[in-house]
């Protein structure tokens, strides 16, 4: 691709000299001139030829003189634009005017052509630069929107007004997701699946970015229309999970623990594909981890049989769901937060309502990872049984 | 901070914390393997989901030719994963 390049002169026998001494050049198809007689004509080829990095100008022009066009081309704010002043021996004042408004740097006449060669190949240097930088900046301009829309799809989606049922006096329920910077994938929802029964489910999708936002989205669609007919756990996530196999772009699956809590008689069944378990913080700080169901993620083996276990919950019994990005969750050092440490804050906290448990886990986990940035969203569900 | 090398025609090794980000030149070597392969993961302490994905994405293109990928000398972590993920029912694990 020739570098072209504008010459702006107001001496006739200029052009000729450049078409002469760069002949080569111009052969070779390494530059291309287009020329203007003064600055006026200069802005009109701008205008007309896009792709031109490099200008030569004269000082003294008729129309408008070089300092005045430095100074136009200044208002353009065309960071790939470099000017090189062409002017007389001895007129250093507008030599130095020039320089101030701008000039990559200047040459004098009688042109030299070894030496604005030279100054030629330094000029198309730095715009190289320019340039190679101009597309980094327009990359990221495309990842953060990318990042911006996976964001807003998460948020969008997940419910966030709490309390959601204000008229059950039988349980408590709240939830919060943190995304971290390239979003995860997490998910979490609830629904009440009639008078005495209460849904819930929290996941996290494989990948990052808007296709895990994308599939995170699908998946809670069909994890609730699904869930909504009353169905157990088992074969909630056993129908979904046959079409996710079928949606499935580049292996992604999603880990998935469904829960229903009948409210009045405390019973908990659940169905567990792939999730890490949850745990169940009784009123006296006791504290439990869930039994895995044998389930695997979904959206990885079509036709895959899951299963569902049921456990009694006590009053003031709270089971508290989360996301790896909580045992995950790495300080400066690599080292993970941990379950160990989920388990010690869970038995100190025991006492909280869900909404403050929830949000002390949060700071909780922060305090741990200090200045580490955030790899893996974070997300919480915890849902109390109340007593009566 | 993390590696994926092929030891031998047979033999892959993935080392270090396995992150999103290194997906894409996990992706490189695992795409293109076409027998079973031995995945030597004595060194991996960190596997994130996309790295599952990577594994799993290249051990159902080798069951379609009726080979797979037989992972041996995982950690405590890593294998624990696995199983609450349900991926050691996938798996040749050693």
């Amino acid at each position: 691709m020739p570098e072209k390049m504008l010459v702006v002169d107001d001496e006739p026998d200029l052009e000729s000299l450049i078409r002469q001494r760069f002949r080569k050049k111009i052969r070779d198809g390494e530059y291309d001139f287009v020329f203007a007689y003064n600055g006026l004509e200069a802005l009109a080829k701008l205008l007309e030829h896009k792709d031109i990095g490099v200008i030569l100008s004269d000082i003294n022009m008729p129309e408008m003189d070089g300092l005045t066009l430095l100074a136009k081309l200044n208002e353009l704010k065309n960071p790939a634009l470099r000017t090189v002043i062409v002017s007389a021996y001895g007129d250093m004042d507008n030599i130095r005017t020039a320089m101030n408004r701008g000039a990559y740097d200047f040459v004098t006449k009688p042109v030299d052509f070894v030496d604005l060669e030279r100054t030629i190949e330094k000029t198309i240097n730095e715009l190289e630069l320019i340039r190679v930088a101009a597309k980094e900046h327009d990359k990221l301009l495309a990842i953060q929107y990318d990042l911006d829309t996976a964001r807003n799809i998460q948020s969008a989606i997940l419910p966030k007004k709490f309390p959601p049922f204000p008229d059950n006096k039988e349980f408590e329920i709240f939830a919060a997701m943190e995304p971290a910077k390239e979003v995860g994938g997490d998910l979490y929802d609830f629904f009440l699946l009639d008078d005495d029964r209460l849904g819930f489910v929290i996941g996290d999708v494989s990948g990052k970015g808007v296709p895990a936002a994308i599939f995170m989205a699908v998946s809670r669609t069909l994890i609730r229309a699904t869930a909504l007919k009353g169905i157990a756990p088992d074969e909630c996530l056993t129908y979904v999970n046959s079409l996710l196999c079928q949606e499935s772009v580049a292996s992604m699956f999603v880990t998935v623990f469904y829960g229903i809590l009948n409210f009045k008689t405390g019973e908990l069944s659940y169905a567990n594909g792939g999730h890490n378990p949850p745990y169940v913080l009784s009123n006296n700080g006791e504290l439990n981890e869930v039994e895995l169901t044998g389930g695997l993620a979904l959206g990885v083996m079509e036709a895959f049989q899951f299963k569902s276990k049921t456990i009694q919950l006590k009053p003031g019994d709270t089971i508290f769901t989360f996301t790896d990005g909580v045992t995950e969750a790495m300080d400066t050092e690599f080292e993970l937060y941990s379950e160990d440490r989920l388990e010690k804050f869970l038995k100190e906290k025991y006492q909280l309502g869900t909404t403050d448990l929830v949000k002390e886990s949060f700071v909780d986990v922060h305090n741990y990872a200090k200045d580490a940035q955030q790899s893996d969203d974070i997300t919480v569900l915890a849902v109390k049984f109340n007593e009566n | 901070m993390f590696k994926v090398e092929m030891i031998s025609d047979k033999e892959i090794k993935v080392s270090g914390r396995f992150n999103a980000a290194d997906v894409p030149d996990a992706e490189l070597i695992f795409e293109k393997l076409t027998t079973t392969m031995i995945v030597d993961l004595s060194e991996l302490y960190y596997i994130s989901s996309g790295g599952l994905s990577v594994l799993l994405k290249a051990q159902k293109l080798l069951k379609e030719k009726g080979c797979e990928l037989k992972l041996i000398n995982m950690n405590k972590m890593v294998r624990e994963l696995f199983s609450y993920v349900g991926f050691d029912t996938l798996f040749t694990i050693e």
